[in-house]
Parts: C-alpha cells; structure tokens; sequence
C-alpha cells in the first residue's frame, strides 16, 4: 500500500513538474506507459505501424493538452487520449480503407509481434499451441465490434479494472460488463472453431 | 468429438462473466454458485469462458517498436499551439470587439442625429481612443507571453509572406473605405461627419489608416474598420497557420 501511494505520489510530482513544461518529467510519465499505449494501440489497430503512430499521436496529444489533465488517475487519462486517436485512425480507416485489420493482422502478427520460447522448459509443442492461440486471439480480436474490443484488451490483456475502465472509455459499468461478457463470448466461438479452447487440456479447478 | 457448445442467454453470460472477474455482489456470488452446481450447462459455459479468459491474460504484451517520448527540441515547436490558439483567438475576439463597437457607435450616430446631434458627439471621442488602442496593443504586447520561442513564432509571423496579406489587405480597404465619401457614401460613414463637428470632417477625409497619432481629434469610423478587418485578418491567418502547421 505504501509503495502504491509512493508510487501514485511520483507519479502526480511528474505530472504536476511537466504541466509547469518540464519536459523530462514528461518524458518520464511516456515511460512508464508506453508499452501499455503501445499495445493497446497495437490491439485495437491490429498492427504495428499504425500503433506505432497512433502511440506516438497519443503522447503528443496528451502533452498538449496536460493542462486540462484535472487530477485522478493519469494512465485512464492517458490510456482514453490513445483510444481516441485510435477511433479517428479506424475511422480514417473505413473512409480510405488501405488495408484491411484482417489484412493487417494475417501480415503483420508474425513478424511485428514475434513469440519467442518463453522459457528453456517450453516444449516445442507448447510452444506451436502458444503461438497458434495468440494468432487465433489475434484474429478474433479483429472481428469483434470496436467497442468489445476495446473492453475484452482493456480487462483481459491490461487487466485494468471495471472502474478504471469506465474511466478510460467514459461508459457505465453495466454497459462495461455487457460489452465484455459477448465480447468474451465470441472468442470463445473463436477458440472452439479452432479447437484450441484450453479446457480439453486441463484438468478441472486448474487454474 | 466436440461436445454440444452450451447457449446461455445474455443475462448468465454477464452473471458467469462477471464472476469470474469477481465482480458480482455477495448475493449474486452465492446464486451463481448454487447454480454452478446445479447446472451443467452453466457449468460447462462458465468453464469455457474462463479458459477463453485465462487465454486471453496469457497473451504476451508486444514490445514496442521504440521509445515514444518527446524530442524536447521538437516539443519546444509543439508546445504552443495552445498559446498560438489563444492568439487566434484573441485577435479574433478584438475583431468582433471593435465590428460591435462599431456598429454600436453607427446606431448611437443614427440616433443622436435623429435628435439633437450635438451631444452623440461625445461617445464618438471617447469610443476611438479607446478603441484602436486595444487592438493595436494587442498586436504589440502580442509576443510577450511566456517563451522566448513563443514571443518568436508571431513576430517571424508578421514578417513572414502570410501576415503581409492582412497588413496590405488592410490598407487598401482603409484607403477604399477613406475614399467612400467623396463617391458613394456609406450610412454609417455618412452619419459620422453628420454628429461630429466640422474640424473632425476635415481631419477625417485624408486619413491613412496608420496615421492616428497626429491631433487628439476622433480617428472615426474608418480607422475602426480598418482595425477590426485587420485583427480578424491576423486571427484568421494565425488560425490557418496553425492547422497548417
């Protein structure tokens, strides 16, 4: 507890440094929270470059406007400011679609995203199960309306919480918990098709 | 081989979602595990959510291309947009100021020269001094602000080719405008000499616009308009350069 109030302490001292324009203590705060904007990114837009422009986009955004940053929790603040430039980028998308997230995903999730032996005791049929789960998931994400997507990578992937989810994407809990339950759902339908749901290799109360 | 997926209606997939992100109230926990045990096809449902969950939580984050943060030398150009937008908007603001001023003095003329005449001449000496002077100041105390690099970016601004568009715009409505009288008076610039005493009509008709320094007298309607055109001008320009850029 008291380290998380350290924490969440430094944290204010850094926003609070870079909203006087102190760059470095910007630069501090992008660093604690790229790799989450960039993967969020990375999930909604489904591949590499754009995340990485969208992430970049993000930062830039949330730099700009840290004076109407009034407090609370900065990562919802900045996670939402990425949300956002990724809606506008699949917006774009859909006017001037170039390529398509399917698209995206088949040609990117390879090289962009690669697995790597997770540890010297992954067999390597572990590890071929591994990677074709996180390409069937990669897939799955792409079909599923934005909206669940964006709460099934912001619950499941981030691990945020329902109310700090709330925060990020501005709806209710309730709608939260919808959007997630067939959001879920629909993967599941994903990972049956493929045979790959992981309770045919499980034993029950396994965790 | 595959067995008959379970349907759950949309009510028990939030309950079964919710519980297993421990979610539900106490009550809602205690029903959804009676039932657990109850049921076999909530069972079931609840199983393969929780292995499509636990799937989902494996996955490994996917590292970043490189650092996203801000190149100070870059930021310092970034930065300020939000000043800039205030600008903008500032001279914007002082345009329409000066436009109701003016349209303000134009009606209070039209009504003082249904009527005495001899009095609405006052509001016209003490709406121009101060008038012209809030935008002029505007322009000047302009690159002040906070930063030096700031300070920069309207000053280069009104060397650069976009600000000289509304400078020279501005002097040749003023001289198309200073010009009216003679040819085809306007109402408004009709009214003005019509309240004002006979000296201020002579100043008036060889004004350039810049010259509002020389004698005390009232700079009239034209020297407004010229600055009201001209602020909306700047404020458009440094709008345009600012989406632009």
């Amino acid at each position: 507890m008291a380290g998380a109030n350290a924490v969440a302490n430094e944290e204010l001292r850094l926003v609070e440094s870079a909203q006087r324009g102190d760059i470095e203590s910007f630069n501090a705060l992008v660093r604690l929270y790229e790799g989450r904007v960039y993967n969020l990114c990375y999930r909604l837009l489904g591949d590499a470059d754009s995340a990485a422009d969208a992430a970049q986009d993000a930062f830039l955004s949330a730099y700009r406007h840290l004076r109407a940053f009034r407090g609370g929790s900065f990562r919802s603040w900045v996670l939402r400011i990425a949300t956002n430039v990724c809606y506008d980028a699949l917006r774009a998308r859909q006017r001037r679609p170039v390529v398509s997230l399917d698209a995206a995903v088949e040609t990117t999730s390879e090289e962009s995203a690669p697995l790597q032996l997770a540890d010297t005791a992954e067999s390597p049929d572990e590890f071929a199960l591994r990677r074709e789960l996180a390409r069937a998931i990669e897939a799955g994400l792409a079909q599923l309306p934005v909206d669940q997507r964006l709460v099934v990578v912001l619950c499941d992937l981030q691990g945020l919480t329902y109310e700090e989810i709330a925060e990020v994407t501005g709806a209710n809990v309730g709608t939260i918990k919808s959007r997630l339950s067939r959001g879920r759902a629909r993967l599941r339908d994903v990972l049956r098709q493929g045979e790959l749901l992981p309770l045919r290799f499980r034993h029950e109360g396994e965790e | 081989m595959t067995t008959q997926p379970p349907q759950l209606n949309d009510r028990d997939l939030e309950l079964i979602s919710a519980y297993i992100d421990g979610q539900l109230s106490a009550e809602e926990r205690r029903e959804v595990e009676r039932r657990l045990d109850n049921e076999a096809n909530l069972r079931l449902a609840y199983e393969e959510l929780r292995a499509t969950v636990q799937v989902l939580r494996d996955l490994e984050p996917v590292r970043p291309p490189r650092s996203f943060t801000l190149d100070p030398a870059n930021v310092a150009l970034q930065r300020p947009p939000a000043t800039r937008l205030g600008w903008g908007r500032l001279l914007q603001v002082a345009g329409v100021f000066a436009a109701v001023l003016v349209a303000a003095i134009g009606t209070l003329s039209v009504i003082g020269s249904l009527g005495s005449g001899a009095p609405a001449s006052a509001p016209m000496v003490a709406a121009p001094t101060t008038a012209p002077a809030s935008p002029l100041e505007l322009r000047e105390s302009a690159p002040t602000p906070e930063r030096s690099d700031i300070a920069a970016a309207p000053a280069t601004l009104d060397d650069g080719s976009g600000p000289v568009a509304p400078q020279a715009r501005a002097t040749v409505v003023a001289t198309e405008v200073a010009a009216l009288p003679d040819v085809a008076p306007q109402p408004t610039i009709v009214t003005t000499p019509a309240i004002s005493s006979p000296g201020t009509v002579e100043l008036a008709r060889p004004k350039p616009p810049a010259d509002s320094t020389p004698p005390a007298t009232p700079p009239d309607l034209t020297l407004l308009l010229t600055l009201a055109v001209v602020a909306l001008a700047a404020g458009g320009v440094l709008l345009w350069r600012r989406r632009k850029g």
